[in-house]
C-alpha cells in the first residue's frame, strides 16, 4: 500500500464527502483512516463546519443598480472625446494666423477671443474648470 | 427574455437590454462582492464597475457559456482591485453574509458570520462559494481561475481555518 500523509488523506476524504474524485484511491484513504485517530478527530471537526453551513444560506441584498450602470454605459468614453480638443487647437491656430495677418490693431476685444474659445471649450466638454475635486485621497493615508 | 437573447441584442447595439442582466444578477453579485470585500458599500461600487466592464467586453463573450460565471471573473477582479485600495470594513455589525435557513440559533449565525469575516478574503470566498452556492470543484476552478487540484487543497485549508475560528482556537 502506498504511504500517504494525514493531510493528503484529509484532503481526499473531504473531496470524497463533496462528491468529487481524487488521485488517491478510496481504499487507501479508508486504510489510513481506520488506524489514524488524529485524522478521525480532525475529520469530525471539519464535518461540524459542514453542519454549520447546512443551517444557513447566503444573504442577498436589495439593490437597484440599473440607473447608475445605464448612466455609465451610455456616457461617451474619454477615448472618443478627442474632437473638442482638436477643434480648440484648430481654432487657436486660426486665431493666431488671423492675428499675424492683420496690419492694423484690431482693438482690445480681439485679445479676448482665446478666452472666449477656452470658455466654449469647457461648455462643450460640460466641465467646470474651477471645480475642486474633493474625492482626491492621498495614497499615504492608506498606509 | 433569456440571457443569450439579451446578450445578442446588446451586441447589436440595444444598450437598454443590458438592464435584464443587471436586474437578474445584481443581488447575487452584491452578495458575492460583499463576501470578498466585507463591506456592502464597496461591494456595490465594485458590482457597478463590473457590470460596466461586462457591457464593454460583451463582444468577447463566448455565447456557449453561461453569463454569470464569466461575469463573476470580472467582478472578483474589481473586488480584489478595490480591496487593495481600501481597508476592511470598520463596522463588522453592518455586514451580513449569511442568513438563517433551517433553525440555527442567533448565536450560531453570529458565530458563523464572525468566523467568516475573520478569514482572509480568498479563504472566505472559496468556502462560501462551496457551501452557500454549492459549486463543484470544476465550477470553483472556473470562477477562481485556478486548477482543480489547487481548489481541492485551498478549500481544505480554508475549512480547517474556519473550523479553528468556530472553535475559538485562533
Amino acid at each position: 500500500m502506498k504511504e500517504i500523509g494525514c493531510e493528503e488523506v484529509l484532503i481526499a476524504k473531504m473531496a470524497e464527502l463533496d462528491g468529487e474524485s481524487t488521485a488517491i484511491s478510496p481504499d487507501d484513504v479508508q486504510a489510513h483512516f481506520a488506524v489514524c485517530e488524529k485524522c478521525q478527530l480532525e475529520f469530525a471537526g471539519l464535518r461540524r463546519v459542514d453542519q454549520s453551513f447546512e443551517l444557513h444560506a447566503r444573504r442577498e441584498h436589495n439593490a437597484d443598480l440599473w440607473s447608475s450602470v445605464e448612466e455609465r454605459i451610455t456616457a461617451p468614453t474619454r477615448a472618443a472625446s478627442w474632437k473638442p480638443f482638436g477643434a480648440f487647437a484648430v481654432a487657436l491656430v486660426v486665431f493666431r494666423i488671423v492675428e499675424m495677418s492683420l496690419e492694423n490693431d484690431p482693438g482690445w476685444f480681439f485679445g479676448l477671443v482665446p478666452a472666449v474659445l477656452a470658455a466654449l471649450f469647457f461648455v462643450l466638454l460640460r466641465e467646470n474648470p474651477f471645480k475642486v475635486n474633493t474625492e482626491l485621497i492621498l495614497e499615504s493615508h492608506h498606509g | 427574455m433569456d440571457d443569450a437573447t439579451a446578450i445578442r441584442r446588446c451586441r447589436k447595439g440595444e444598450q437598454e437590454v443590458f438592464r435584464h442582466l443587471v436586474e437578474v444578477y445584481q443581488r447575487q453579485a452584491i452578495a458575492h462582492a460583499t463576501t470578498i470585500l466585507g463591506n456592502r458599500e464597496d461591494a456595490q461600487d465594485a458590482v457597478q464597475d463590473a457590470f460596466v466592464d461586462a457591457f464593454r467586453s460583451l463582444k468577447s463573450f463566448d455565447e456557449s457559456r453561461a453569463f454569470y460565471p464569466w461575469f463573476y471573473v470580472l467582478l472578483r477582479n474589481r473586488c480584489y482591485k478595490a480591496a487593495g485600495r481600501r481597508h476592511e470594513t470598520e463596522n463588522v455589525e453592518d455586514v451580513v453574509l449569511v442568513a438563517p435557513r433551517s433553525g440555527p440559533t442567533t448565536e450560531d449565525t453570529i458565530a458563523l458570520e464572525r468566523a467568516l469575516l475573520s478569514l482572509d478574503r480568498e479563504d472566505r470566498e472559496i468556502v462560501t462559494l462551496k457551501y452557500l452556492d454549492g459549486l463543484s470543484y470544476e465550477e470553483l476552478a472556473e470562477r477562481l481561475q485556478i486548477p482543480r487540484g489547487t481548489v481541492m487543497s485551498r478549500l481544505f485549508y480554508a475549512r480547517r481555518k474556519l473550523h479553528a475560528k468556530l472553535e475559538g482556537k485562533s
